[in-house]
């Protein structure tokens, strides 16, 4: 396999009974890479990331993920990657700093190491009064910040990470995209979903979704060229327009 | 009226949607009426009784033989010692174990002053002392048949005439169907109920209709209807197969019963509400339904006779909605008595209805403001 | 197995963080023991009883006394006419009428033969029936001793001696409260991890774990232990508010109870789990696992003992755990049975418990 690629899918299915989720969808991601992964609701961006994280057993084709194939070394690929999903799924009866000596301990990692990074971490976010607060009283837009932070505090090679800016304000989005910049600088790969098309001008590369299949994957400067568009919105549209399923 | 309509229907769909939810909701009560028929017994059978015969004579082989073809007993083994017997019972191999002393036919006959000891596994009380009649009966009559052959006299007789009323062959389930209804009623008005308003609550969407421009005890309401429907469902269900499965009598006036049924339903609805006015969380709501339905259990009558309770616990028991339910069902279905009789139980539930309305109001609108 | 550590933390924070869930521990078994076995007795005692005396003789009156005398009954009304007793039993005051007939003491003399009637409200059968031999018992003492007392016949040449082993009062706590506990137990650490998982299904944090590399075993034991820890807690406290409170001691060994519900603990939270792992929400969850616990007390042997159901009910109850546990802990706690005799009550509930706990395992699905 070659050495840049992190994420390479091969004919990657998903079927619920006669419906298929996602169809037949083959890619690669390089290294260091953020790759934007755009569809609109229902065209099987979340159902082909849970594939990839090893949350979901792909009915047919297969995918290498940080080395590991998700078909039947998914525990395997647990290992390398981070996860944040849609909705906010960090505990909301611990406080921060309990959140992250859990998964930190979950992964493995030596407790003093832990409190280092904690301290650190905190830091960075500007959150250290909020240390022993209670993850629920903390406003939105931090729990997604801390959500992220906390899905690459292991250092994985790639996180995923699925709609994570959903319902928080410009401000707020602004600076979780600096976070992802710095992952990225890190050398950690970003898989994202976004609904929102300025997001996507701000990733390496894209692809678009409909109705289960790829249908365009390109930088978005080549995007554009492609389908003739002013912006992002104005490809994300013209793929989008004859989408049979959505909301 | 429409937004009503669409919100009752709104309900609804989060009902159908859960199938499995709402099958066992359906299955639940008709098991729970048509099992206890069957395992609630407390029927003496199959005595299993050990026989120790220190004089092996005439006497004791007749006593012992009587026992072996009597139905209720089934002789197992006979042993040469107490130790021997009380081994059999700590096995749980035996229930009952029979002593005969030594010359029984002799002193018997002779010096009237024969030894016949039955020893019982004391453990659960009542069959235990029905054990001892039952095997103190069959050593009577024979006594008595020998003084009989011997040309003695018969005693004084008082012969019995027993009537049992209402429930002639002492069905379990005749006194049992009144609460298996007062509890499937209050698990789905109280427990589904709170921990549906609670979940609408701490998913947030509770919110968006309370912005509607409906009033807010209209939302409410409308989020009971569907309990209420299924409530009564159930116990047309139950009914159903109360009367003409199990044969459980519905002596007095259907529509009489229906109506005080109605009345614990909602009142069942309205402590629902209140719970879910109070709580927090779904869990929460789950464990103080829980913990309601406990009591009910025990103080309801359901079960447990309450006049054999302590005084403390009558006293308590009054306040549990369903004691009220239960006793008017029984005179009702069972009995068959007047309107007229069962208008204490009647005003009571109503009582307990406002009290809970009241209070679930005034929690409702402090927790708004 | 380094993240269990991690994750136990995790499970006890969040139990005792919950400001209902440690008041139950301590409430339930408290009322369980202190309250419930006064309430939930089948001793029959202190029966109303009405009569109607048509006779007013001195046999009848006597007949009266004696059964007025007798524990099991309290005279509550003595009513000129039949009717006026019926109503007394429809109001619910009374549920016995014993009526003895115009002519009592002139048949007993003359006839050697007389006519009492026994009418039983029978609605609840099992104090009916009860109630009913008693009152027949007392009657027919009764006519033996004017028998002997007026001469006719000689006293019985064989006196039948019983005696009560194990429970000698004949008391219904100490049956009762081995049983509680074992119920006790199913409410709390039967009915919590059914809704645990799916409470973590519920509210999203369980895709936080299955993206990690956690272990299977791990996350499933980091569900058990913590209820394994609460349920033992609760049989210590309830052992000692049993004897504290009720005076009631077990005659057995103690380390057999803790055996025995270390087992049972185990097996009815991998049932509760298990239910959790195929529950889409923790309302479902919490349906189902009633319904199982409704089922395993009423074929428990708790309420009705299992040798009086009919053959094909003892063969279901065989699927019960409660069953095995309730079964051995009575016969810990009354006869003092020696750990061989109650093999046969350990092994099905260990093979019971080594299949839950494996079944628990499977079914959490990190993968679906």
């Amino acid at each position: 396999m070659d050495n840049h690629v992190v994420i390479k899918a091969e004919g990657l299915t998903k079927k619920f009974g006669d419906f298929t989720a996602t169809d037949h969808i083959s890619f690669e991601v390089h290294r260091g890479e953020i790759f934007g992964f755009l569809g609109a609701n229902g065209a099987g961006k979340t159902t082909a990331m849970r594939m990839l994280c090893g949350l979901s057993r792909p009915s047919e084709g297969n995918a290498i993920v940080a080395g590991f194939d998700v078909k039947d070394h998914y525990e395997d690929v647990k290992r390398h990657i981070g996860y944040m999903s849609q909705k906010f799924s960090l505990y909301d009866d611990l406080t921060v700093e309990e959140n992250l000596k859990l998964f930190g301990g979950i992964y493995g990692m030596p407790r003093k190491k832990v409190a280092e990074m904690i301290t650190a971490l905190l830091k960075d976010l500007g959150f250290e009064s909020e240390r022993k607060t209670m993850v629920r009283s903390l406003p939105l837009g931090w729990k997604q910040k801390l959500a992220f932070s906390l899905s690459i505090f292991h250092e994985p090679q790639i996180v995923f990470l699925d709609e994570p800016t959903g319902g928080v304000d410009p401000v707020t989005r602004r600076q979780f995209w600096e976070l992802i910049y710095k992952a990225a600088d890190r050398g950690i790969t970003v898989f994202v979903t976004t609904h929102y098309m300025d997001e996507a001008e701000y990733c390496d590369r894209v692809s678009i979704m409909v109705d289960g299949k790829i249908r365009a994957l390109d930088t978005p400067d080549n995007l554009k060229k492609q389908f003739g568009g002013e912006s992002m919105y104005d490809v994300f549209y013209a793929l989008a327009r004859g989408a049979k399923r959505g909301d | 009226m429409k937004q009503l309509r669409s919100f009752i229907k709104k309900e609804f769909i989060h009902i159908l949607r859960d199938p499995r939810s709402l099958l066992i909701l359906l299955v639940m009560p008709l098991l729970l009426v048509i099992l206890p028929g069957y395992v609630i017994k407390n029927d003496v059978k199959d005595i299993r009784v050990a026989v120790i015969d220190r004089s092996r004579d005439e006497m004791t082989s007749q006593i012992i033989d009587r026992l072996a073809s009597n139905s209720y007993f089934h002789l197992t083994d006979n042993l040469d010692n107490e130790e021997e017997a009380l081994n059999k019972f700590k096995n749980n191999e035996i229930d009952l174990a029979v002593i005969f002393g030594p010359d029984f036919a002799d002193r018997l006959l002779h010096t009237h002053d024969a030894e016949i000891q039955i020893i019982a596994d004391g453990s659960e009380p009542n069959q235990a002392t029905v054990r001892v009649t039952y095997a103190q009966q069959v050593i009577a009559q024979f006594q008595k048949e020998l003084q009989q052959q011997a040309g003695l006299p018969a005693g004084m007789n008082i012969r019995i005439a027993n009537r049992m009323l209402y429930n002639p062959q002492q069905r379990s389930e005749v006194n049992f169907v009144p609460g298996i209804i007062a509890m499937i009623i209050l698990l789905i008005c109280c427990m589904m109920t709170s921990v549906a308003i609670v979940r609408e609550r701490e998913t947030g969407t509770m919110e968006i209709l309370l912005a509607s421009p409906l009033p807010t005890i209209v939302i409410v309401l409308a989020k009971l209807v569907p309990y209420l429907v299924i409530s009564l469902l159930d116990l047309a269900a139950i009914l159903c197969i109360s009367v003409f499965l199990m044969d459980i009598p519905m002596e007095g006036n259907l529509i009489l019963y229906l109506a005080v049924s109605f009345i614990y339903i909602l009142t069942a609805l309205m402590l629902g509400l209140l719970i879910s006015t109070v709580i927090k969380t779904q869990m929460t709501a789950m464990l103080i339904s829980l913990l309601l339905i406990i009591p009910t259990i025990y103080l309801s009558g359901m079960v447990f006779d309450i006049a054999s309770m302590p005084l403390p616990a009558q006293i308590v028991s009054n306040i549990v909605p369903a004691k009220w339910f239960i006793l008017a069902s029984r005179k009702i279905m069972i009995e068959g008595v007047e309107a007229s009789y069962v208008m204490k139980e009647l005003m009571i539930l109503v009582a307990e209805l406002i009290v809970f309305l009241l209070l679930a109001w005034k929690f409702f609108k402090t927790r708004l403001e | 197995m380094k993240a269990l550590k991690y994750l136990l933390v995790k499970e006890y924070k969040q139990m005792f963080r919950n400001i209902v869930l440690p008041i139950v521990f301590i409430i339930l078994p408290l009322a369980m023991m202190n309250v419930v076995p006064k309430v939930a007795t089948q001793e029959v005692t202190h029966l109303n009883i009405a009569v109607v005396d048509q006779d007013h003789s001195d046999l009848s009156r006597r007949l009266v006394q004696k059964v007025s005398a007798s524990p099991y009954f309290n005279l509550y009304a003595s009513c000129p006419t039949y009717g006026v007793a019926l109503e007394q039993l429809e109001k619910g005051n009374v549920d016995f009428i014993l009526t003895i007939e115009n002519d009592f003491e002139k048949n007993l003399y003359r006839t050697h033969g007389a006519e009492v009637m026994t009418s039983v409200n029978a609605v609840n059968g099992m104090k009916g029936g009860v109630g009913n031999g008693y009152l027949t018992q007392i009657i027919q003492q009764y006519a033996r001793e004017i028998s002997v007392d007026e001469g006719i016949i000689a006293a019985p040449a064989a006196e039948v001696k019983s005696r009560f082993l194990f429970n000698p009062e004949l008391a219904y706590k100490p049956y009762m409260i081995p049983a509680l506990m074992a119920m006790t137990l199913i409410l709390l650490v039967g009915f919590l991890p059914a809704l645990n998982i799916v409470g973590e299904k519920e509210r999203g944090t369980i895709e936080q774990i299955n993206v990690t590399p956690v272990g299977r075993v791990e996350f499933i034991l980091s569900k058990m232990i913590p209820y394994w820890s609460v349920g033992l807690f609760i049989v210590a406290f309830s052992i000692f508010l049993a004897w504290r409170v009720q005076g009631v001691i077990p005659a057995g060994h103690v380390w057999e109870i803790f055996l025995f519900n270390i087992v049972y603990i185990l097996t009815i939270s991998s049932f509760g789990l298990v239910i959790s792992n195929y529950s889409d929400n923790m309302r479902q969850a919490a349906v189902v696992m009633f319904f199982f616990i409704v089922i395993f007390i009423l074929t428990s042997g708790l309420i009705s003992p299992i040798s009086a159901m009919p053959e094909w009910a003892k063969k279901v109850t065989l699927l019960n755990p409660l069953r095995y546990i309730i079964t051995a802990m009575r016969e810990i706690y009354l006869k003092g049975s020696s750990f061989h005799d109650l093999l046969s009550q350990f092994i099905p509930l260990t093979i019971y418990g080594i299949v839950m706990g494996l079944w628990a395992l499977k079914s959490y699905q990190k993968n679906g």
